[in-house]
């Protein structure tokens, strides 16, 4: 104790004998036996929250990486993709840039061809036995290189018979 | 043969030994169960609150570092459990008196033992023993926590400081308040205890 029964006041020594002087009490004999029924209860409960813990963390874990792949999947990607498969993978992607480079390949022939048929020139004069032209399909062809003509020719100096004299 | 320390039984505790944890239940049960009787006022409720605090010691015994203090490390579930009860029977209360909101009346205590008194004397002292209990059991939970603590437990001041986490300071001012609060419900028995 603290020394606070040590005063004069007999209403306080009073009041301090009796709350010490009540009796201790005793917990029940078969005290433990109950608490240790409840302890083997509540361990036959754990695992049971146990199993159901590790089932969320797997559904979890589960989600997290189907969802990016699926959405993958949607995105175009393929199946290949989605199988999880490096080497499928590598197929699709290399599928995939043959298909872009056919794409391409057939986009630049297109342009080609509406190239070759809008050849226009510019008359920009000469004489009986020379006429100087602008020709716009090659300025174009010397721009984006030789794939885009099948036809060669001295640049800018056509005999005076060509189309695009203008007389 | 010494006794095996708390903290080797709560080690093995850890380690799933209900051996161990049957040890520290037998060890500690009266102290918790004691306490939980001033508290309380009720053996019953005494009782359960008693296997809720060891059960709530198991199930945070993972978590449990040993610091020399099991005892005061169970009084404050203990302390937590009473605490718990004091705000759902306020709640209760508040609910508009649907539920009582009387404190449960001693039952069943032990008497204080026979001194070399006479019988009227006896008479006097155990009637006085349960009214005491009883109200100290009615007391409002902030001044009697401390109260029970420090004069029933003795506890030091700065002991339950500790444990309840409130200024020493706070604590004696409680006490002194729940000891009038006690004075003004018991004085009528007073003069009968004297004489």
């Amino acid at each position: 104790m603290n020394g606070h029964g040590a005063h004069g006041n007999d209403t306080r020594d009073w009041l301090d004998r009796a709350v010490r002087e009540l009796p201790r009490e005793k917990a029940s004999p078969d005290f433990t036996r109950k608490v240790m029924e409840r302890v083997r209860h509540e361990d036959a409960r754990r695992p049971v929250v146990t199993r159901r813990v590790l089932l969320a963390a797997a559904a979890a874990i589960v989600i997290a990486l189907t969802v990016p792949t699926a959405l993958k999947l949607f995105a175009g990607r393929g199946g290949a993709v989605a199988s999880g498969d490096p080497g499928a993978e590598r197929r699709a992607s290399i599928e995939e840039l043959l298909r872009e480079q056919q794409r391409l390949a057939s986009d630049l022939a297109s342009v080609r061809d509406s190239m070759e048929k809008d050849s226009s020139t510019i008359y920009l004069g000469g004489d009986d036995s020379v006429d100087l032209v602008l020709d716009l399909g090659q300025v174009a062809r010397r721009r984006y290189g030789d794939t885009l003509s099948g036809s060669r020719g001295t640049p800018g100096v056509m005999p005076a018979s060509a189309d695009g004299r203008r007389r | 043969m010494s006794r095996t320390p708390d903290a080797d039984l709560m080690s093995r505790v850890q380690e799933g030994d209900h051996e161990a944890f049957a040890g520290l239940v037998d060890r500690h049960k009266d102290a918790v169960f004691g306490y939980l009787c001033r508290l309380t006022g009720c053996r019953d409720r005494a009782e359960e609150l008693a296997q809720d605090t060891f059960l709530r010691l198991y199930q945070s015994a993972s978590r449990y570092r040993e610091n020399g203090q099991l005892k005061a490390y169970l009084f404050r579930i203990a302390t937590n459990l009473v605490r718990s009860e004091a705000r759902r029977n306020e709640r209760r209360r508040l609910l508009g008196g649907v539920f009582s909101s009387q404190p449960e009346r001693v039952n069943g205590f032990a008497h204080a033992a026979a001194s070399e008194s006479s019988p009227h004397e006896d008479m006097v002292r155990i009637e006085l023993s349960e009214k005491l209990a009883t109200a100290i059991s009615s007391l409002p939970v902030r001044y009697r926590i401390p109260l029970v603590l420090h004069d029933v437990e003795e506890w030091s001041y700065n002991e339950i400081a500790r444990s309840t986490g409130s200024k020493e300071g706070t604590i004696k001012s409680r006490i002194s308040r729940g000891r009038r609060l006690l004075r003004d419900k018991l004085d009528p028995l007073r003069n009968g205890a004297h004489r």
